[in-house]
C-alpha cells in the first residue's frame, strides 16, 4: 500500500519546510522548532469569534489540509510509486488545488471579522490572477509528454529536462506556484501588517495548528508539482529515485520560501493586472513554442 | 463492488448537499452546498471511470461556486442568512419539474440497456487520447467557436460594466 | 501562575506542553514595535517573535509608557489572547486595566532578556493552574439583541417576531447594553404603538401583498409561506415589497434615466412623488420620526456585515459631528443627501429583496467602481502596520477606503501640565513628548530657552548640536523605515533598517560613524536596486497640494520647507535641503533616504570631536521662540521664562499638522495602499495629544 508512505514523507517534508522557513525569515536554525511550536500551539485555547459561521469556520482549515494532500496523490514518488496514477494526473492536480481557494474564502467568511473578509477576497482576486498561469504551462508540458498522466510526463524528460525545454512556462509555472501558497510577495490573503493576519488572524490553538499545517502541505505539494513538471522528477544520476524528487522538491521550497522576502508585497489591482495582460500572453507563446519545437524535432 | 459502494455514497452525498442548498438560508451556506454537490457528482465520474469528465467538474466547479458565492454576497442584503427569510419561490412548479425530471432520469437509468456502451467504454488513458484528437478533428469548428464566443462575452461583458460605472 | 493561565490541573502532560510553550514566545509590542526599537530593545534578539496578531501572541509586552487613553485597548487586546497568556512590563508602570504583570523589567536590552528567562520559568511552571480565573472586561461582554433586519428601530430581547412586518428577529451584538436601554424607551413604543393599533392578524405573502387570508398557508401565486402582517401596515410595505422582485429588472432601467418604480425614491430624494406608492410611504414615515434613527449605536462589531446596511449609514451620519482631531473626508459625498438617502432608505425597506445594487445606488463609487456595503473597520491603535498610537478608522468599501477617521486623543498624557518649573530640568521634560525623536526636542527646549535668556552660545556647542539633531535625524528615518519595509511587505527592508537602526540607537555621534557610513550606503543602494519598489508606491497616497505640510511630507512635493534654512549655524556648512517633485509615498521614501545620506555628511563635515557640553542656565527671565527641524518637520516651541522658570509653554509639532493629511491621503485607495500612505507621512502620535 503506497499510502503508507505517504504520510511518514509528508511528516518530514513539512517538518524541513518549517525548519527553512525560519532559518530564511529569522536567520536562526533551530532543528527542534516544529516540534516546540505544534505541541504549545495545541495547548493553547481554541477561540471562536463572535456570530461565525460555525459550519465554515471549522471547515476550512480542514479542506485546507484535504485539497493539497489530494494533490499529492497524483504525484509519483518514484517509478511504479505513486498513490493514483489517474490518466488525467495533471489536471487533478490542479482540480484539488481549485479548493485552496474555497477553503480561504470559507476561512474569510466564518469568522466574520472584516480583515479576514478582506483576506478571503483578495485571494479570490489572486486565483483569477493565477489560474490561467497555473493550467497553461501544464498543457505544454502535457504537449511534450503526449499525455496528461505524471508519470509519462516525467518519463518524457529523460532526454531534457523541461526547465531548459520549455524555460518560459517554469518562470510562469513557479510564480503562479507561489501564488497559490500565498506566499511572500503573494502574500495578498495573510498581510501581516496590512490585515493583522488576515485570514489567519481569528483562528487560534489547535485549528490555526491545522491551518499551519495545511498551509506548510501546501508548499510541499506546490514545490513537488514544479519538481515533477520542469525538474524531472525522479531522473538523475546515482542515486535511488525517490531520494531525487525529495531533494528537488525541498530545494524548489527553499527557493520559494527565500526569494520572497526581496520583493515588496504586489498590489491587488497589479497582480491580477500582470496575470492577464502579460502572464497569459506568455503562457499562450510558451505553448506555440512547445508546439512548434515538437513539431520541428519530432 | 467497491465501484458501486462509491458511487452509492457519493450519489447521496450530492443528494445530501443538494437539500442544503435549499434548506439553508445563508446565501453563502447555499452556493458552498451546491459546490458539495457539483463536486460529489465529480468524485462519481471518477470512480465511473470517467476521469476527465469527473476532473473537469471538480475544477471548474470549484472556482465557479465560490465565485458566485461572492457574488451572492455583493448583491444579495442578507448573505448570512440571519434573517432567515424565506428565498424559495414557485415551489409548486418546482416540484413538478423536479419530480418530472427524477422520473425521466430514472426512466433512463433502468429502461435503456447499457450493456453494450459500457463494453465499448476505452480506460482512461485511451479516452484522453481520443478526446484530444476528436477536439483537433471532428469537433473542433464547435469548440473553437465556443471557446471565442465565451471570450468575446468576457470581454464585452467588462467593457460594459466599467462603461456603466464611469461617473 | 501566570496572569492569563489556561484552567487546568498541573499534571504531567499539562507540565510538559508548558515547557514547551515556554520555549516557543511570541510577543505582542504594546504600543508598537516602533517604541521598542526607539528604546534600543530587540526583542527577537532576546529570543521573542513578534505576533502581529494578538490571537497569535503569547505574551503582551507593554513598552515605556503607555497612555491611560490607551489603557482600554490594551486590556481588549490582551482579552484577545488565547491562554496561556502572560504580561511583560518593560519601563512601565502598573497599567489600570490589566492584572499585574508577571515580570516588571527596566528599559533596556539587558533587562529584557533577563526577564524574559525569568519568564520562561514562570511560563513552564504556571500556565495550567486549577485557579485560573477569565479577564472580564466591559468591552467583551455583550448582549445579544434581536432586531429586525428590516427595522432596526425594533430591539428585543428574545427571539420572535418582528410586530410590524413579521420578519423573524436577528440576533445581534450590542456592547454594554446601551442599545438595549435607547432602543426599548423611543423606538420600543413606537413599535408597540403601532401594534396595538392594529387588531386583526392576517396572513399574507411577502411578495404578494395583495393575498390577505386569515389563517397561515401558502400563497396561492409563488407557493411561499405567509407570514402574519399587520394588515394597515402591510399596504403602507407594499411600495417596499414589490422593489423586490422589480429591483433587479429596474436596474437594468436605470441608466437610461427612467425612475423606477419604488428603488428609486428609497434612496433618493423623498421629494420625488411620481408614483403612487410615495403616499404610503410619507405615512410610514410620519410613524416612524426621522430622528430617533440618530439614536441607533452601531451594532456592528468589528466585522459583522451580514447584517443591515442601515447601522453603516448611521455611522456615516454620526463622523461629522464627530469633533476632535482629524478631518473627515466626504469624497466628494454631501451629507445632507447621505441623511435623506437613508430615511428613504430605511423606512422604504418593509420587506422583500433589496439587491446591493440598490441599496449603494447614491454612494460615491469607489476607485474599482465595485459598489459593495459599506462597512466600518478599526484600524488602531494597537494596530501592527500603524504607528501605535495612531486610532485610525477606514469605512470600507469592500476593499477600498470610502472615508478615513483618524485621532490621536487615546495618546494624552498630560505632559503639558509637567512643563512648567525648574527651566534646568525642562529639557528632559520636554524630551519625553516623542520617544521616537527626544534628543530633538531636548535641542529644542535649550534653543528656546537660550533665546529667552538671551544667551549665545558658542559657534563649536551650535556645531556639537548640528551633529546631534541630525545623528537623531538618522536614527529617526531608519526606525519608520523598518516600519515601513513591513507594511511593504518587503522582509529584508525591514530586518535590514532595523538592524541598522539597533547598532546606532543607543550611541553617541562619535563613535564608529564611517564603517556605518559605508554600511548604510550600501544598504540604500541596494534598496534603490529592489525590484518593483517603485511601482508599488508610485501614484500611491498622492497628496496633490500639500499646503501647511511640515518636513519630509512637504519636500516630496516639492516645497522648499526646512527649518534649517533659517538656522544660521548650517550657513558654513553648504546645506540644501532634499527636496522631490512627485507627492507621492514614493518621493517622501526618497525624500528620507536622500536626508539619511545628507545626515551623514553633515555629520562628517561637523567633525564633532567633544562631548557636548551644556552651558549653565541662568536665572533669567524673558519670552523666546525657537524652531528646529526635526526628523518629521519643523517643531516650534515658545516659552516665557521667569527668574529661571518656565512658565508659559507653546509646542507646535509636526506631526499634528501632517496628520491632517491622513484622509486625504488615504481615502478612495485600496487598504493596502491607504496602510502605505498613511505609513509614508511618518506620523508620531506622541506629538499628537499631550
Amino acid at each position: 500500500m503506497t499510502v503508507l508512505w505517504l504520510v511518514p514523507l509528508l511528516v518530514v517534508g513539512t517538518y524541513i519546510i518549517v525548519v527553512l522557513e525560519e532559518w530564511v525569515t529569522t536567520g536562526r536554525f533551530r532543528p527542534v522548532a516544529p516540534v516546540f511550536g505544534g505541541i504549545s500551539l495545541l495547548g493553547r485555547e481554541s477561540l471562536v469569534p463572535r456570530l461565525p459561521d460555525r459550519v465554515l469556520f471549522e471547515a476550512a482549515p480542514g479542506l485546507l489540509l484535504v485539497a493539497p494532500v489530494l494533490a499529492l496523490a497524483v504525484l509519483p514518488l518514484a517509478p511504479g510509486t505513486i498513490i493514483a496514477n489517474l490518466a488525467t494526473g495533471a489536471l487533478f492536480l490542479n482540480a484539488a488545488l481549485a479548493y485552496v481557494m474555497v477553503a480561504l474564502f470559507m476561512a474569510g467568511w466564518g469568522a466574520n471579522s472584516v480583515y479576514g473578509l478582506v483576506g478571503g477576497w483578495r485571494f479570490l482576486g489572486q486565483f483569477v490572477a493565477y489560474s490561467m498561469l497555473i493550467v497553461m504551462p501544464i498543457t505544454a508540458v502535457a504537449m511534450r509528454a503526449q499525455s496528461l498522466a505524471t508519470t509519462t510526463i516525467v518519463e518524457s524528460q529523460t532526454s531534457l529536462w523541461n526547465v531548459i525545454a520549455q524555460p518560459l512556462g517554469f518562470i510562469l509555472f513557479w510564480l503562479a506556484a507561489m501564488a497559490v501558497c500565498f506566499l511572500p510577495p503573494f502574500d495578498l490573503p495573510i498581510a501581516p501588517h496590512e490585515l493583522a493576519g488576515g485570514i489567519m488572524g481569528e483562528y487560534t490553538g489547535d485549528r490555526l495548528a491545522i491551518l499551519r499545517l495545511a498551509r506548510l502541505v501546501l508548499i510541499l505539494t506546490l514545490s513537488a508539482s514544479v519538481t515533477i513538471f520542469f525538474l524531472g522528477g525522479w531522473l538523475g544520476p546515482v542515486l535511488p529515485p525517490w531520494i531525487w524528487t525529495l531533494v528537488k522538491t525541498l530545494l524548489v521550497a527553499a527557493a520559494m520560501l527565500g526569494t520572497g522576502r526581496f520583493v515588496p508585497r504586489l498590489r491587488q489591482e497589479q497582480l491580477v493586472a500582470w496575470g492577464w495582460q502579460f502572464g497569459i500572453p506568455l503562457a499562450l507563446t510558451n505553448i506555440l513554442w512547445v508546439g512548434v519545437t515538437l513539431l520541428v524535432v519530432a | 463492488m467497491g465501484q458501486v459502494l462509491t458511487v452509492a455514497f457519493f450519489g447521496l452525498v450530492a443528494l445530501g448537499f443538494g437539500v442544503t442548498v435549499f434548506r439553508t438560508s445563508s446565501m453563502v451556506r447555499s452556493a458552498l452546498s451546491l459546490l458539495g454537490a457539483m463536486a460529489a457528482i465529480g468524485v462519481m465520474f471518477l470512480a465511473m471511470e470517467a476521469e476527465f469528465l469527473g476532473v473537469l467538474q471538480l475544477m471548474m466547479m470549484a472556482g465557479e461556486m465560490t465565485i458566485m458565492a461572492i457574488f451572492m454576497v455583493m448583491y444579495m442584503m442578507d448573505p448570512g442568512g440571519l434573517g432567515q427569510m424565506e428565498m424559495t419561490h414557485q415551489k409548486r412548479l418546482s416540484k413538478g419539474v423536479g419530480l418530472t425530471g427524477c422520473l425521466g432520469a430514472v426512466a433512463l437509468t433502468l429502461l435503456v440497456d447499457w450493456g453494450p456502451t459500457v463494453a465499448s467504454a476505452p480506460p482512461p488513458t485511451t479516452q484522453v487520447h481520443d478526446l484530444g484528437i476528436e477536439l483537433m478533428s471532428r469537433s473542433m469548428l464547435v469548440f473553437e467557436t465556443a471557446g471565442v464566443t465565451i471570450l468575446v462575452a468576457m470581454v464585452a461583458a467588462t467593457v460594459v460594466a466599467i462603461a456603466r460605472h464611469r461617473p | 501562575m501566570i496572569s492569563g493561565a489556561r484552567l487546568g490541573i498541573g499534571n504531567r502532560v499539562h507540565r510538559f506542553v508548558a515547557t514547551m510553550q515556554a520555549r516557543e514566545l511570541a510577543a505582542f509590542v504594546v504600543p508598537g514595535i516602533e517604541v521598542a526599537r526607539a528604546f534600543g530593545l530587540d526583542p527577537e534578539a532576546a529570543g521573542l517573535r513578534i505576533a502581529v496578531s494578538p490571537r497569535h501572541a503569547d505574551l503582551i509586552l507593554l513598552v515605556g509608557e503607555i497612555p491611560e487613553g490607551l489603557a482600554q485597548a490594551v486590556a481588549i487586546v490582551y482579552a484577545q489572547m488565547p491562554r496561556p497568556r502572560a504580561i511583560v512590563a518593560v519601563g512601565t508602570g502598573s497599567n489600570s486595566t490589566l492584572p499585574a504583570p508577571d515580570v516588571s523589567i527596566a528599559l533596556n536590552q539587558e533587562s529584557l532578556v533577563a526577564g524574559i528567562a525569568e519568564l520562561r520559568s514562570l511560563v513552564a511552571n504556571g500556565s495550567f493552574n486549577p485557579d485560573a480565573s477569565g479577564f472580564d472586561i466591559a468591552e467583551t461582554r455583550a448582549e445579544t439583541v434581536y432586531v429586525c433586519p428590516m427595522h432596526p428601530e425594533i430591539v428585543r430581547t428574545e427571539p420572535g417576531l418582528c410586530p410590524i412586518c413579521g420578519m423573524r428577529l436577528v440576533p445581534s451584538e450590542a456592547a454594554n447594553g446601551d442599545i438595549h436601554g435607547d432602543m426599548s424607551a423611543t423606538h420600543g413604543r413606537e413599535a408597540d404603538q403601532e401594534a396595538a393599533e392594529f387588531a386583526n392578524t392576517a396572513y399574507t405573502c411577502p411578495m404578494h401583498p395583495e393575498v390577505v387570508q386569515s389563517k397561515p398557508g401558502t400563497c396561492p401565486i409563488c407557493g411561499m409561506t405567509l407570514v402574519p402582517r399587520q394588515s394597515t401596515t402591510q399596504e403602507a410595505g407594499r411600495a417596499g415589497h414589490s422593489s423586490g422582485p422589480t429591483s433587479r429588472d429596474t436596474d437594468d432601467n436605470d441608466q437610461a434615466g427612467q425612475s423606477a418604480p419604488s428603488t428609486d425614491h428609497h434612496l433618493h430624494s423623498p421629494s420625488d412623488r411620481s408614483h403612487a406608492h410615495h403616499e404610503r410611504h410619507d405615512n410610514v414615515a410620519d410613524r416612524v420620526p426621522h430622528d430617533t434613527h440618530e439614536q441607533l449605536t452601531n451594532h456592528q462589531a468589528s466585522g459583522d456585515q451580514h447584517s443591515m446596511m442601515s447601522p453603516d449609514m448611521h455611522e456615516m451620519q454620526r463622523d461629522p459631528h464627530d469633533g476632535a482631531e482629524g478631518r473627515h473626508s466626504h469624497g466628494g459625498t454631501d451629507m445632507h443627501s447621505m441623511a435623506t438617502m437613508d430615511h428613504g432608505a430605511h423606512t422604504g425597506m418593509m420587506g422583500g429583496f433589496m439587491s446591493m445594487v440598490a441599496m449603494t445606488k447614491g454612494l460615491p463609487r469607489s476607485r474599482d467602481g465595485l459598489p459593495m456595503e459599506w462597512v466600518e473597520a478599526p484600524f488602531g491603535p494597537l494596530f501592527p502596520g500603524l504607528p501605535g498610537g495612531l486610532d485610525v478608522a477606514f469605512t470600507l468599501d469592500g476593499d477600498d477606503v470610502a472615508q478615513v477617521r483618524v485621532s490621536g486623543a487615546m495618546m494624552s498624557r498630560q505632559l503639558a501640565q509637567t512643563w512648567p518649573g525648574p527651566s534646568t530640568t525642562f529639557p528632559d521634560r520636554l524630551a519625553r513628548l516623542d520617544p521616537l525623536a527626544p534628543v530633538a526636542y531636548r535641542l529644542l527646549a535649550f534653543y528656546a530657552i537660550e533665546h529667552a535668556a538671551g544667551i549665545l552660545i558658542d559657534p563649536s556647542l551650535a556645531r556639537q548640536r548640528i551633529a546631534a539633531l541630525e545623528w537623531q535625524r538618522v536614527i529617526s528615518h531608519l526606525n519608520w523605515l523598518a516600519a515601513f519595509g513591513a507594511v511593504l511587505g518587503d522582509r529584508w527592508i525591514a530586518q535590514s533598517a532595523a538592524a541598522l537602526h539597533l547598532r546606532v540607537v543607543g550611541s553617541s555621534v562619535a563613535t564608529g560613524i564611517d564603517k556605518f557610513q559605508t554600511d548604510l550606503s550600501g544598504f540604500i543602494q541596494r534598496l534603490g536596486k529592489t525590484p518593483l519598489l517603485k511601482r508599488r508606491l508610485d501614484q500611491v497616497g498622492i497628496l496633490a497640494e500639500a499646503t501647511d505640510a511640515l518636513g519630509p511630507v512637504a519636500r516630496a512635493n516639492g516645497k522648499v520647507v526646512d527649518a534649517r534654512l533659517e538656522d544660521r549655524s548650517y550657513r558654513g556648512l553648504d546645506f540644501a535641503p532634499v527636496v522631490v517633485n512627485s507627492g507621492d509615498a514614493h518621493g517622501r521614501l526618497q525624500v528620507r533616504l536622500g536626508e539619511l545620506t545628507q545626515s551623514l555628511a553633515l555629520i562628517q563635515a561637523v567633525d564633532v570631536h567633544a562631548a557636548q557640553e551644556t552651558p549653565p542656565i541662568a536665572e533669567a527671565s524673558g519670552a523666546g521662540t525657537a524652531t528646529i527641524e526635526t526628523p518629521r518637520g519643523a517643531a516650534t516651541l515658545h516659552v516665557t521664562l521667569v527668574d529661571g522658570r518656565i512658565q508659559e509653554v507653546h509646542l507646535t509639532a509636526p506631526s499634528m499638522r501632517n496628520v491632517g493629511f491622513v484622509p486625504v491621503v488615504a481615502t478612495g485607495q485600496e487598504v493596502a495602499d491607504a496602510l502605505v500612505s498613511i505609513a509614508s507621512l511618518d506620523l508620531s502620535p506622541w506629538e499628537l495629544n499631550r
